[in-house]
């Protein structure tokens, strides 16, 4: 019983203490002057040139240190200059950027794709790299609707793996405020790359025999990334996939042999196809951390 | 045990007065905003504009449309928007339609698969007009440098709304009889073609930027998904025979559009 009431003791003695010591606290500020805040200043274009939002790189986040006299008014945020630095550098570091996508364009047949990046950044706008991906097929209500609407089988292709060699660029760098609390930092990044794609016909008859295709594949990208740690990113992109594919043949025979199919196929079937896809991808750099090259 | 629990008791009130004490002596960064003199492009001023929105992936006619926005803008962050849709080129056949129209029967040939040519045309549907309203929330507002020397406001935002699609088809079903004297799909009774035309109540939801140019002219771009009550081919769904109200399905329709839009007043305020 005698502990228990020790240890109350200890917590009620503890509060005091704490409270005491705010109390402290706040009267000093009190006699030190306060912040003096002055009123906000709305007038359209003053102070242009303390625009600190401006996006000029090789800034610094940290506040400048200021040394105050005693008794001096205490300093309020409006005094203090923040310039902050180009968050992430990418120059000489590798990503390895795991994906998953869907294919957007095709009212008939939907594909998953998954699948990942690995980049060498030269520079830090400047990257080449390696790209691929597996896809997962799935036949859209449109597709199952042809037969019972217009009495007609559609003739597809399903996509099953793509590879490439890709070329990356980074025209655009931004930050933005978010609810004016925390800053985000973003680029925007175009790709160009040529690659392989492997495809593969649905026959319209069950249980024909289908054959697969290599298609050399142009593509072009577009995507968005925000930086999360110096080692981890988050994108959004998109990309259009030209290449010209062979369908299966419209006049095949059950009886044609599958060679006889794609050889037909090849000669009337073949068409050019763009594929447009949205990725989402998270970005993981090597080496994990990077050191500026420049003074603050 | 009571020694214990008492001990323990006390850590758990004692470390966060101590965490509070410790928090009660402020930076003076500590309530500064990140972004200060920041212009506010958007607080309490009117957006105006106009532009081009085009479908993405529609089953038989894709639209071009001709798209105003009106908003304002309550805060920097929030606002309220109506827009209008009107589309300009009813007769844009998608791929898919074509490649259905081209496999089909010509009128006037023996064949036990329907529909003809000029039985399914007509009752294929296109978006006519459409007008919504909708609430935009801008949580990203900042800057962008391209290539390094041009600077651009930026925002981005999500979108949420409802409105009304107005439908309309290229003709009415046919209800003559064919060669081989049965009736043509319009012509059944219950019928068993009829194109889904008309207003329909329509749900919208999406994502938009603005790129400003200047001060009080920006780049409008959006992309949204109107969820309405569509069949667009105007024939059987469910699988009984008969084209009606049965038929229709909630259908995802991707519009992209890009505006040109203007702000009033002229002049952004400056934050603190």
């Amino acid at each position: 019983m005698k502990r228990l009431a020790l240890g109350l003791f200890v917590i009620l003695a503890n509060l005091g203490v704490a409270k005491v010591s705010l109390a402290q606290e706040q009267e000093g500020a009190a006699t030190g002057g306060g912040d003096k805040t002055p009123p906000a200043d709305t007038t359209p274009g003053a102070n242009l040139e303390l625009d600190l939002s401006e996006v000029t790189g090789g800034e610094n986040p940290e506040p400048k240190k200021t040394t105050e006299a005693a008794g001096a008014p205490r300093r309020s945020w409006e005094d203090i200059v923040v310039v902050p630095r180009k968050a992430f550098l990418k120059k000489h570091r590798v990503e390895l950027a795991p994906s998953a996508g869907i294919t957007l364009n095709d009212p008939l047949i939907r594909h998953y794709s998954f699948g990942g990046d690995l980049n060498y950044y030269i520079t830090d706008v400047l990257s080449f790299g390696l790209e691929g991906q597996y896809f997962i097929k799935e036949l859209s209500e449109r597709e199952s609707l042809v037969g019972l609407q217009y009495y007609l089988v559609p003739t597809l292709n399903k996509l099953k793996y793509h590879y490439g060699f890709d070329f990356g660029y980074v025209p655009g760098y931004g930050k933005f405020g978010l609810f004016n609390k925390w800053i985000v930092h973003w680029d925007l990044a175009v790709t160009a790359g040529l690659g392989m794609m492997k495809t593969e016909i649905i026959p319209r008859a069950f249980g024909d025999a289908s054959f697969t295709n290599n298609d050399i594949t142009g593509q072009f990208g577009l995507g968005v990334r925000l930086f999360v740690l110096d080692w981890l990113t988050l994108s959004v992109t998109f990309r259009d996939y030209l290449y010209k594919d062979i369908f299966e043949y419209n006049g095949r025979l059950p009886t044609d042999s599958i060679a006889q199919v794609k050889q037909d196929s090849q000669n009337s079937q073949s068409q050019f196809v763009q594929n447009i896809m949205m990725f989402f991808s998270i970005g993981l750099y090597i080496p994990p951390s990077f050191s500026y090259r420049t003074p603050r | 045990m009571r020694k214990i629990v008492a001990l323990l008791l006390g850590a758990l009130v004692c470390l966060p007065t101590a965490a509070r004490a410790e928090k009660e002596r402020k930076s003076p960064l500590t309530d500064a905003p990140v972004i200060r003199k920041r212009l506010e492009l958007r607080d309490k001023r009117f957006e105006a504009g106009v532009g081009v929105g085009v479908s993405i992936g529609q089953d038989f006619y894709n639209a071009l449309l001709v798209m105003p926005k009106l908003a304002f803008h309550f805060t920097d962050w929030i606002s309220l928007a109506v827009v209008g849709g009107y589309n300009v080129t009813p007769n844009w056949k998608s791929s898919f339609n074509n490649d259905v129209y081209d496999k089909l029967i010509e009128p006037g040939k023996t064949t036990i698969k329907t529909p003809y040519k000029d039985e399914a045309a007509p009752t294929m549907n296109h978006i006519k007009y459409m007008a919504m309203g909708q609430v935009e929330f801008i949580p990203l507002s900042g800057k962008i440098a391209l290539l390094g020397s041009l600077f651009s406001y930026f925002d981005f935002y999500v979108l949420a709304g409802a409105g009304i699609v107005n439908l309309a088809a290229a003709g009415t079903a046919p209800t003559g009889d064919r060669l081989d004297g049965t009736k043509q799909c319009g012509g059944t009774d219950p019928a068993q073609c009829k194109a889904n035309v008309g207003t329909e109540l329509m749900g919208n939801f999406g994502v938009g930027a603005h790129a400003f140019l200047t001060h009080w002219m920006a780049l409008n771009l959006e992309l949204r998904d109107l969820l309405y009550k569509n069949n667009a081919s105007g024939r059987d769904v469910n699988g009984d025979g008969v084209t009606d109200a049965n038929d229709l399905e909630l259908s995802n329709n991707w519009i992209f559009s890009l505006n040109f839009q203007f702000f009033l007043p002229g002049k952004a305020k400056i934050s603190r």
